[in-house]
């Protein structure tokens, strides 16, 4: 999945998509992520 | 007994949801849209089958962060009844209500189909009415009821009496871990099943097996 947050801040973009990631994004029962920072 | 039958955008099984209940004497429902979060006015949720949000990301993901489901873990942990069909087992699975996930079927096909299911927890408020072993006829209609927890969870639920129905190891139509087809929670208060008993309560419908649940779930709410 790829998506645009409205940060320059990376350490603040990893912490939501991580809680992102946790809460909705990902299904921990059956699947892991990892989490990949790029600036746009 | 007064029955909330969620609804979703994309449920579409609330209808005979709602009907269902109305078969029972003594039993009212109301439908409930999925962005009201006051509850405490029922006895017993009803979370109904359909293709909430499309089974956007995964079939019930969206709707299990939803408004409603704060109150509805609310009333799963005060106690109440909560019953969760097809999409409706999907949606407390995702809101962590119920463990382990609902995998696409192995054949990777929807089936639309009337199969035997056997009873293998009677003692809970949902099936009291119906003995173990018993078999039901109820109709399936799913292409993600492939249930699917790791082996310590498996040993966990079947030591707790967690596995409320399953399939026939011989009739296991979509590859269900030990044909896993109903599962309670370890209250027994939340149960979640993939076939459809609100579509067997009447003898035109083929198979009225449907209907021992919900007279199971007055009687324990009027005990």
């Amino acid at each position: 999945m790829e998506m645009i947050l409205p940060t320059e801040d990376r350490e603040m973009a990893r912490t939501q998509l991580k809680e992102m990631a946790e809460k909705l994004l990902a299904n921990p029962v059956i699947e892991d992520f990892q989490i990949h920072i790029k600036e746009a | 007994m007064h029955c909330a039958v969620l609804v979703f955008p994309g449920s579409n099984c609330d209808n005979d949801l709602y009907k269902a209940i109305l078969q029972i004497k003594r039993a009212t429902a109301e439908y409930v849209w999925h962005t009201d979060t006051d509850l405490d006015r029922f006895d017993v949720l009803l979370i109904p089958g359909g293709f909430t949000y499309g089974d956007y990301l995964r079939p019930g993901a969206l709707a299990g962060v939803s408004p409603v489901i704060a109150s509805v873990k609310k009333a799963a942990n005060s106690g109440k009844l909560i019953l969760g069909i097809c999409n409706g087992f999907q949606i407390l699975i995702e809101a962590g209500l119920l463990p382990g996930a609902l995998l696409p079927n192995q054949s990777l096909q929807f089936i639309c189909d009337v199969v035997p299911v056997k009873v293998v927890q009677s003692e809970s408020p949902f099936t009291a009415r119906y003995q173990r072993d018993d078999i039901l006829r109820l109709p399936i209609a799913h292409g993600s009821g492939n249930y699917y927890c790791d082996e310590i969870t498996h040993e966990e639920l079947e030591s707790n009496g967690q596995i409320a129905f399953s399939f026939p190891p011989e009739n296991n139509p979509n590859g269900s871990v030990a044909g896993i087809t109903g599962l309670l929670n370890e209250q027994r208060n939340v149960l979640g099943m993939m076939p459809h008993p609100e579509r067997a309560v009447k003898t035109w419908l083929g198979s009225t097996d449907g209907l021992g649940l919900f007279q199971s779930m007055l009687e324990h709410h009027t005990a």
